[in-house]
């Protein structure tokens, strides 16, 4: 799920998933293709964030998921994403294992540079690994980022100021090593990849505990990314120049310019040109594309929503833990119709706990519980849910099943959405009553206190928006127990926990360095959640920008939150 | 006098005191804290990890007691504390967005006084004449359509169709002209315009209510037996009465000055004290949410002590010693 302080505001996850809506095929999308040599150079594009960002301006101090974005534009990572999910070079161009698998070493392209023309090197990587490792990040700071490092030997806890990891060795300028304890298959892509080299000549003559207050961290005045800081107004907008020394040659566009508009005006910005680029709701496509100067695109989104119920709920929880019942409500609910109905036909069901679109998806699900209220019928009356006299189904034990549906404020889509699956209950004679929506905080608190089954929430209505790598420690393991999913089937007695956690140690596990290997491990612990449905997996919803016709080489990700990717690559049509 | 505000100044500490009291205990009864996003994080391996540290960190773990003790001990050597979701300093972020709630509040303020005075005056004046028909009416309708439908018509007409004014924030960022006079002016003047003119409305009205018992008081009748000119009579003797009740409204409003307009900041991206707030609650940023309480509750109560000391300069036969 994508946050929106460092660590994740769910209503923005919320949110994103009704927002994002789609269509078609794989990753992404490319806008278009132009020929580099035809390329003019310059103009302002106009990009959009919903709600204020946080000014904590140096990499991993920001506190929104808006501010990271900004943030990404200016700091490139070791490694990157592609719209394919594959791991691609950035400012390192090359990495090797050693045999052992403990150790990665990492050459920096010889290019890579910082805005002021002086090269990136192996002393701004080591860093940011003490920064992150840091006493004062990790204490005093939030230090939402930490986890990138501790998998580093001699990281696992907090270091004194401007102590390196015992794991992070410089091996010259522009390579260097870094070890961990234990093979760990997914320790690169989801953790090591997107550490974010830091400017020594700048941040490494003050103390740490001074950064925040820094001069730097309001506007950094050098990146190692396309566009560089350039001015910022609290609350509103942030102002970026091209980066002349960009790893992969300066951009084209001169100036970006994040905005922040209420999603109240922003289709009216969009049309009078007055912003370039923005999401927009499934709703609107239509209205969009009629503008002669707006083009729209869609594409998958790396999320989902899903229906979770609390498996340990006083009153109904020995229902929702009975493995048929959710796959009973899995039968009884119409994916494909809430695609059309809530997503305007932007999306696909989910049918396991990676959307279609990811690289990692096993395609066997496709089709999986295919809408029948029979069949739902049939495991409900199986385990004894007998439908009384009143039309409604009972408890196996004979008394009223009368469970509730907890949303939250903030989106329409939603409260559209937990009508639809209403109705679709009452189609099984299950009689679920939506409860007036409620703030997402509320929602949230309900969920990580009831470890005695005795809060009012039952059945709810929450999304996922995942990162890269498909690893589902964090979310999925046992011992993930502050994870709402985790509290609600991993601590439940179910055979099959100790099946999901094996399955989710061996895809990380030493053999699981061969990418084979690790799809078959990944593709069964997504069968085994396919059967056991520890959630209700709804829909994947597209998402959908609508943007400037005179913007062009845009290229969109499913992997990407809020902005498309390779900002290098793109150009304006000169004003006419 | 001078005895009469201090007295009040003195005052206004036991009613803060309940005031936080009451907030510090509303602000921890709603249900969340601002960490538990955390755990919804598929990047954090070790999510509750950082929950608990943050929590112990920032003392909720703490019985209220203690907390509110804490944050009054802060307090008193001028430490608001740092937003738990912006990871900033409150008396920074307060500093930021004040100023900005100041000059929308105020020009919309003087916006309602410099035009509903004259229009409420002269309606008293022709009374029921084509004039005031006409802009009671007018008065009656804008005072009926909320703040934010105004709002969204200004951005529809002036910036979306004949694009004359900006639709959003306070400066246009990534221009050369960026933040100078003109420029603030043009982002100004949408957002104070939908946000006077349901008070235009209402001022007007009370102007001309207020006038209209004034203008057959006896006073009025021998000054205009004395021969004095209409103008005279208007804005020397029956503005000058009229007006007591108007200045009682304004101390009330002044309070509301300082907590901005929560929905229009939103329309108009325009970064107050109201989106501060709002967005406070949503994210349980108790620091944040008590800061920005502070604020208001001292607005307000100055705000009653000003409304206080202008009556008795207005009216002298007020006195408050």
């Amino acid at each position: 799920m994508k946050r929106r302080t460092a660590w994740m505001s769910a209503a923005a996850v919320v949110s994103l998933t009704t927002l994002l809506a789609g269509c078609s095929s794989i990753g992404g999308t490319q806008a278009s293709a132009p020929k580099r040599t035809a390329i003019p150079n310059g103009g302002t594009l106009v990009e959009t964030f919903p709600t204020a960002f946080g000014t904590n301006m140096i990499p991993f101090l920001d506190s929104s998921a808006y501010t990271a974005t900004a943030d990404s534009y200016a700091f490139d990572s070791l490694l990157n994403f592609n719209q394919k999910d594959q791991l691609v070079p950035d400012l390192v161009d090359k990495y090797a294992f050693s045999k052992s698998k403990t150790t990665i070493t990492f050459w920096l392209n010889p290019k890579a540079r910082w805005s002021n023309g002086t090269p990136v090197t192996s002393k701004d990587v080591q860093l940011s690994v003490d920064w992150l490792a840091s006493k004062t990040y990790n204490v005093t700071d939030q230090g939402a980022y930490g986890y990138l490092v501790q998998n580093i030997v001699g990281a696992s806890k907090p270091l004194p100021d401007g102590t390196t990891p015992s794991g992070f060795k410089i091996i010259n300028s522009h390579e260097f090593s870094i070890s961990m304890a234990q093979p760990d298959a997914a320790v690169l892509p989801s953790q090591w990849a997107g550490i974010i080299p830091l400017p020594s000549a700048v941040l490494g003559k003050m103390p740490m505990s001074a950064w925040k207050s820094s001069s730097f961290n309001k506007v950094p005045t050098i990146g190692s990314g396309p566009f560089v800081f350039k001015s910022l107004v609290p609350g509103q907008s942030i102002t970026q120049v091209r980066n002349p020394y960009y790893v992969f040659g300066a951009p084209h566009i001169q100036t970006v310019v994040w905005k922040v508009i209420s999603p109240n005006v922003v289709n009216g910005d969009l049309a009078s040109g007055q912003v370039d680029i923005a999401g927009i709701h499934p709703q609107d496509v239509q209205k969009m594309k009629a503008l002669p100067n707006l083009s729209v695109a869609i594409f998958p989104s790396n999320s989902f929503g899903y229906l979770g119920w609390r498996l340990n709920n006083a009153k109904y929880g020995s229902v929702f833990s009975n493995v048929k019942f959710r796959q009973a409500v899995e039968y009884a609910i119409n994916r494909p119709a809430l695609v059309k109905a809530i997503d305007k036909g932007y999306g696909k069901p989910e049918n396991g706990p990676l959307p279609p679109i990811n690289f990692w998806y096993n395609s066997k699900l496709n089709n999986t519980y295919a809408y029948s209220p029979a069949t739902a019928n049939k495991l409900l009356d199986s385990i004894g849910m007998k439908v009384g006299a009143n039309g409604w189904r009972t408890m196996p034990n004979g008394k009223p099943f009368s469970p509730t549906l907890t949303i939250s404020t903030g989106d329409s889509n939603i409260v559209t959405e937990s009508t639809f699956i209403a109705q679709f209950m009452k189609a099984v004679h299950i009689n679920l009553t939506v409860l007036p929506p409620i703030n997402f905080n509320t929602m949230l608190s309900q969920l990580n206190n009831d470890s005695k089954g005795t809060q009012p929430i039952q059945g709810f209505l929450l999304g996922w928006s995942l990162s890269d790598d498909p690893d589902p420690r964090g979310l999925w393991r046992s011992t993930d127990n502050l994870n709402i999913t985790s509290i609600d089937w991993t601590n439940t007695k179910d055979p099959a926990i100790v099946e999901n956690d094996r399955l989710i140690h061996l895809q990380h596990s030493a053999a699981a360095f061969n990418l084979a290997y690790r799809k078959k491990i990944i593709y069964q612990w997504q069968t085994l959640l396919n059967q056991q449905m520890p959630e209700n997996f709804l829909t994947m919803d597209d998402a959908i920008y609508a943007y400037n016709k005179n913007v062009h080489g845009l290229v969109f990700s499913a992997y990407t939150f809020g902005t498309p990717i390779d900002a290098w690559k793109w150009w304006m049509s000169p004003a006419k | 006098m001078a005895t009469y505000i201090i007295r009040r100044l003195l005052g206004l500490i036991p009613t803060l005191f309940v005031i936080t009291v009451i907030v510090f205990l509303l602000m921890h009864a709603m249900p969340g804290n601002a960490f538990e996003a955390l755990v919804f994080n598929p990047r954090l391996k070790n999510a509750a990890a950082i929950y608990n540290r943050l929590v112990q960190e920032n003392g909720l773990n703490q019985s209220l007691p203690v907390q509110y003790f804490d944050w009054i001990k802060n307090l008193l050597q001028g430490n608001l504390g740092i937003s738990y979701s912006l990871n900033m300093p409150v008396s920074e972020l307060i500093a930021t967005y004040l100023p900005n709630t100041l000059l929308l509040a105020v020009t919309a303020e003087i916006i309602i006084l410099v035009v509903s005075i004259p229009i409420g005056l002269y309606q008293a004046r022709n009374v029921n004449g084509p004039f005031d028909v006409l802009s009671s009416f007018i008065a009656v309708l804008f005072y009926s359509i909320p703040g934010f439908v105004f709002a969204l018509l200004l951005i529809y007409l002036l910036s979306f169709t004949f694009n004359l004014l900006p639709s959003s924030g306070t400066v246009t960022p990534g221009v050369p002209w960026s933040g100078d006079f003109a420029d603030r002016v043009s982002h100004l003047l949408l957002p104070a315009l939908a946000l006077s003119l349901p008070g235009l409305a209402y001022y007007t009205r009370l102007t001309r209510g207020n006038s209209l018992q004034v203008i057959v008081a006896d006073f009025v009748r021998t000054a205009r037996a004395k021969g004095l000119r209409g103008p005279r009579i208007l804005f020397r003797h029956v503005l000058r009465n009229a007006v007591i009740p108007i200045i009682a409204q304004f101390g009330l409003d002044l309070g509301g000055l300082f907590s901005g307009a929560v929905i229009l900041e939103q329309i108009f991206t325009w970064p107050g004290m109201g989106e501060l707030s709002i967005n406070a609650n949503l994210n349980r940023d108790y620091p944040l949410i008590l800061g920005t309480t502070l604020l208001f509750a001292i607005t307000v109560l100055i705000g009653n002590l000003l409304a206080d000391i202008l009556l008795a300069f207005a009216d002298p036969r007020i006195r408050y010693d």
